[in-house]
């Protein structure tokens, strides 16, 4: 090996700290990288993995009335399909304890199968005999266990079934969340899987009303589903559009779009963060690049022996890198995926994150190693042997007059090198605006849902099975008379909306004293439901104004509306207008549910319980339950927000103590002077600590518009996947992420503290000041 | 009555695997408001001898006593007091503290020794002046001349008014003019005060000023041999066998 290499390389060596340091600096900086693309692939790999592995079927079709299974089995036949399953599938009644919960009750034939909508056994073992069920994980807590007896109302039966076992499958792997909520909102979902013919003596019927199939590589869904038309489908539901699919592709486009968001942030701070850091070790080396040129090194001999350097510094950051970023991937994929369903995590055999991850390193510090070698290889000889690595000193005269002098010494530091600390202030406030962002991302959404819910008047929603005359509502219960203040039909059907040539599926919401039941918060326009009141996702997907003319369209029947408002709402895809504009849809005279409001809100849920006994409502829901659950959710998603923003807390902690570093270097003569005068190591790292806490209030400063930016950034994103809130000024966030983003930048100044413990002032004084 | 006493003081530096013996078995004596100079070739051991007496280096044998301490005993702590009490340090190279005014770095040495914030002030204030520099008291360092600084850093290291300055080429970027000024100032101070001085230089000059000049050479200490004339020092009494 060349002797300039060998020079450059011990040299590396004998820097123990700063080796280390900047290794940190270009570990974290990578990590953060190959974290922000990988985790989104592992999402996307683990929920692939489980809904393969599960065997979930292609296609589910549901039957109005039960159909013969020797009819059903013959036309399946003839379609030659992989293999598919025919079962019975009720809605009914689970109760624990005085409450009542909603049920699927599905009788099957063999539960074992482990070719189609496998049943992964959690506890206990699968049904066998009559009088046995076995349902999905997540209600245990309220009896639904292996070894209990479950009780049922199925179909104005009260039935006790044997609960064998508790099991996981893909079908119903978010069965406690509600499918119609915007935000995936958990809710209490049992699902029992019982025999087929123990359900048939049950409900005292035969044949079979559900039907899963898994279909042979290229085979057309619509000639399969075209072969069952006679048969009186109610509905049919393709693998893709299954909820447990959608919830699960939001949660892989959440982490596609968030996570390389996020990896593009710390990529800025870790560029200006190495930068500095290797900036520095380069030109704190001028003296000894002179020499070398002096000797008749060429500068390409030089510029290479420094980025041989900056190779092995590369290397080492990469090798540590990318064993964080398993870590960090680990964390945060299983924080999300135990969140929505305990989804096992699979490592998919991915490079490009690693690619792209080694190229930026490379990239970054090898810039930063080759742009100062070749401003210092361009002066002359001597220009390089005259360099003092000591930065031109800018000093303020500010600070109050009756602090002591060493901490007005700290203060005066500050700005010392006023442009590098304005680098050192915007990524240090950077990375704390990144850890508030999340605060205030959830705060935000928090806030905004709790609001959405608040304007709503109403305690309890029953929806229908069949339309019910708007006449006979107020008949429908005997509680209806007495204890309500109000209670409101609507109008809920699904259908198409169209703006010129674009067109979306929305909820049409019809009902005459809507203003009763909620409030609207208009984004634009006034809320005038003679014409369509439609959300911001509505008129974002459609660029619809206020004023244009949209069409509702349900099968071959449409109507056109004027858009009167634009408002902000948690259902995303909705229009809301009079009853009588879904005329044409829908009999104004029927209505498919209410909007209750009770006297006394504290007899909602015994009113409920006796409203879901009434076979003519298909659900109650209770609006507090509702908040409970948002409330729920948003507490578990906070733990994920609370780990990313300590996460970005340690990077605060990382860039501004290497940044700081880089300054104090410079100083330990000042040290060792301070240490002649007789000031204590306390007073010294006095100093640096107000030094740090003026540097830590700035960054602070700078971060909280940075954490807004930041959060603003991440609501745009969460719009195209999850849902819109608006971004809002959240005092106790606010203050959080100043206090805590000057408390890790206090914290981090124990690495100067050390540094200038350590000083040896007999050894500085010696060899930096002897003339 | 003596503010130092040195007796076979050993120091040495190992770099790599090679020692090298700097101090051999050095003897000094100093008595209270004596004013003594050391000139020596470089690397003969001044600065050594000057760290080892401010307690910011430690001999490897010896006895070392300043103002009745015994500094081999010392702890860190303890020589960090003995030194914001006892000791007066100006450097050759100044070194000022860059963020603080001239007045402030003077005030820097002194908070430690006086409660009275007041008169912390005056006390700089007063030595700014002696030194001239009593209109340049709001100036940082890169402010002032080269000159200016080192009277910024005299003033530092004596308006402490410690038993013992050490003082390390204090008048090399000073003009002859200025020189002169600065060492009767000093020598003020070392009759009216009993201050102790110890100067490194290599400015035959301020032979003048001294009360004996020693030649630091091969690890030892000897007396300078001068002309005759020159065996008595400035202010008549004659010059000390070390």
């Amino acid at each position: 090996m060349e002797k300039i290499n060998l020079m450059v390389l011990r040299k590396i060596g004998r820097m123990k700290l700063r080796t280390v340091g900047i290794s940190f600096v270009v570990a974290m900086a990578v990590a953060t990288f190959i974290t922000g693309l990988y985790s989104a692939d592992v999402f996307d790999h683990s929920t692939e993995t489980m809904l393969e592995n599960s065997k979930m079927p292609d296609i589910f079709v549901e039957f109005s009335e039960p159909v013969n299974q020797s009819d059903l089995e013959s036309r399946l036949i003839d379609q030659d399909l992989k293999t598919y399953d025919m079962r019975l599938k009720v809605m009914a009644f689970y109760t624990y304890q005085g409450e009542t919960y909603p049920a699927f009750i599905i009788g099957m034939q063999d539960p074992a199968r482990q070719d189609i909508n496998v049943m992964t056994l959690k506890s206990g073992h699968l049904f066998e005999a009559t009088g046995e069920g076995i349902v999905i994980a997540g209600m245990e807590a309220y009896g639904a266990d292996s070894g209990e007896l479950g009780t049922f109302l199925i179909s104005g039966q009260q039935v006790e079934i044997n609960i064998t076992g508790v099991v996981k499958n893909a079908e119903y792997a978010l069965a406690g969340y509600m499918a119609e909520t915007s935000v995936p909102v958990p809710g209490n979902v049992v699902a029992l899987y019982m025999g087929l013919e123990d359900l048939h003596g049950i409900l005292n019927v035969s044949g079979v009303n559900d039907l899963v199939i898994i279909m042979e590589d290229g085979q057309d869904q619509e000639i399969i589903v075209g072969s069952l038309e006679t048969l009186q489908i109610k509905s049919v539901t393709l693998q893709k559009d299954h909820f447990t699919v959608v919830f699960m592709q939001m949660g892989v486009d959440k982490m596609n779009y968030m996570m390389p968001l996020f990896s593009v942030i710390f990529m800025i701070v870790g560029f200006i963060s190495i930068m500095m850091t290797s900036y520095r070790l380069v030109l704190n080396d001028s003296r000894f690049i002179g020499v070398l040129m002096s000797l008749g090194y060429s500068r390409g001999k030089i510029v290479r022996a420094y980025m041989l350097m900056g190779l092995v510094l590369a290397g080492v950051g990469l090798f540590f890198g990318i064993i964080l970023s398993f870590l960090f991937t680990y964390g945060i994929t299983s924080v999300t995926m135990d969140m929505i369903g305990s989804i096992e995590i699979a490592f998919p055999l991915s490079p490009l994150p690693f690619i792209l991850g080694t190229i930026y390193t490379l990239v970054t510090v090898l810039l930063s190693v080759a742009i100062p070698v070749t401003l210092i290889t361009r002066a002359t000889v001597r220009e390089a042997l005259d360099y003092k690595p000591r930065s031109k000193i800018t000093t303020l005269k500010f600070g109050p007059s009756f602090l002591s002098r060493t901490t007005l010494m700290g203060f005066r530091n500050i700005t010392r090198n006023p442009a590098r600390l304005g680098i050192t202030v915007l990524v240090v406030g950077m990375t704390i605006g990144m850890a508030g962002s999340w605060l205030i991302m959830i705060d935000s959404a928090w806030g905004y849902i709790r609001d959405g819910v608040d304007s709503q008047t109403w305690d309890m929603r029953a929806d229908f099975f069949e339309p019910v005359s708007v006449e006979a509502v107020d008949e429908l219960d005997p509680f209806f008379a007495n204890d309500t203040e109000y209670i409101i039909p609507y109008t809920g059907i699904v259908g198409a909306v169209t703006y010129r040539t674009s067109s979306t599926g929305a909820v049409f919401m019809g009902c005459k004293d809507i203003e009763r039941v909620r409030d609207f918060q208009a984004m634009e326009g006034n809320v005038d439901l003679s014409g369509a009141v439609i959300t911001n996702t509505v008129a974002d997907e459609l660029d619809v104004g206020v004023g244009d003319k949209v069409t509702l369209g349900v099968g071959s029947v449409s109507k056109e509306l004027t858009v009167s408002a634009i408002v902000n709402d948690i259902v995303q895809q909705a229009v809301y207008t009079n009853q009588d504009n879904l005329e044409l849809f829908f009999p104004t005279e029927n209505c498919t549910g209410v909007y209750i409001k009770m006297k006394n809100p504290e007899l909602t849920e015994e009113r409920a319980r006796e409203l879901r006994l009434n076979p003519v409502v298909t659900k109650v829901s209770i609006k507090e339950q509702i908040v409970q659950s948002f409330d729920d959710l948003l507490e578990q998603a906070n733990g994920i927000f609370y780990g990313f923003f300590f996460f970005s807390a340690i990077i605060t902690f990382v860039v501004a103590g290497s940044a700081v570093i880089i300054s104090t270097m410079e100083r330990d003569i000042e040290f060792a002077t301070l240490n002649t005068l007789g000031i204590s190591k306390w007073q010294v790292a006095k100093s640096l600590l107000v030094e740090m806490a003026v540097l830590g209030v700035f960054a602070g400063l700078i971060g909280v518009p940075f954490a807004y930016l930041f959060a603003k950034l991440f609501a745009i994103v969460m719009a195209k996947i999850l849902f819109t809130y608006p971004v809002v000024f959240i005092m106790g966030a606010t203050l959080i992420t100043l206090i805590s983003g000057i408390a890790f930048v206090l914290l981090s100044s124990t690495i100067p503290i050390r540094y200038a413990k350590k000083v040896d002032t007999e050894k500085t004084l010696r060899e930096r000041t002897a003339g | 009555m003596k503010t130092v006493e040195i007796s076979d003081l050993h120091k040495s530096y190992k770099t790599g695997s090679e020692t090298t013996k700097v101090l051999k078995g050095l003897d000094l004596k100093l008595k209270k408001g004596e004013m003594v100079m050391v000139m020596g070739p470089s690397g003969s051991g001044k600065t050594t001898l000057l760290n080892i007496l401010g307690g910011i280096d430690k001999s490897d044998t010896g006895e070392v006593e300043v103002s009745g301490q015994d500094l081999m005993k010392m702890h860190n702590k303890s020589l960090l007091g003995f030194r914001r009490d006892h000791v007066g340090f100006i450097f050759q190279f100044y070194n000022l503290i860059p963020t603080l005014t001239a007045l402030e770095n003077v005030e820097l040495g002194l908070e430690n020794l006086i409660k009275d914030k007041a008169e912390v002030r005056k006390r700089a204030m007063k030595y700014m002046k002696l030194v001239g520099l009593g209109d340049k008291i709001n100036n940082f360092p890169q402010e002032l001349s080269g000159g200016e600084q080192q009277r910024v850093a005299i003033s530092r290291a004596l308006a402490k008014e410690p038993a013992i300055v050490l003082a390390d080429e204090p008048t090399g970027n000073l003009d002859e003019d200025r020189e002169g000024k600065v060492m009767k100032l000093m020598n003020k101070l070392q009759h009216d005060l009993g201050m102790t001085f110890l100067i490194v230089s290599h400015n035959p000059r301020l032979k003048q000023y001294v009360d004996r000049t020693l030649i630091l050479r091969k690890g030892v200490l000897r007396l300078e041999k001068l002309p005759l004339e020159s065996m008595v020092s400035q202010n008549g009494s004659p010059i000390l066998e070390n």
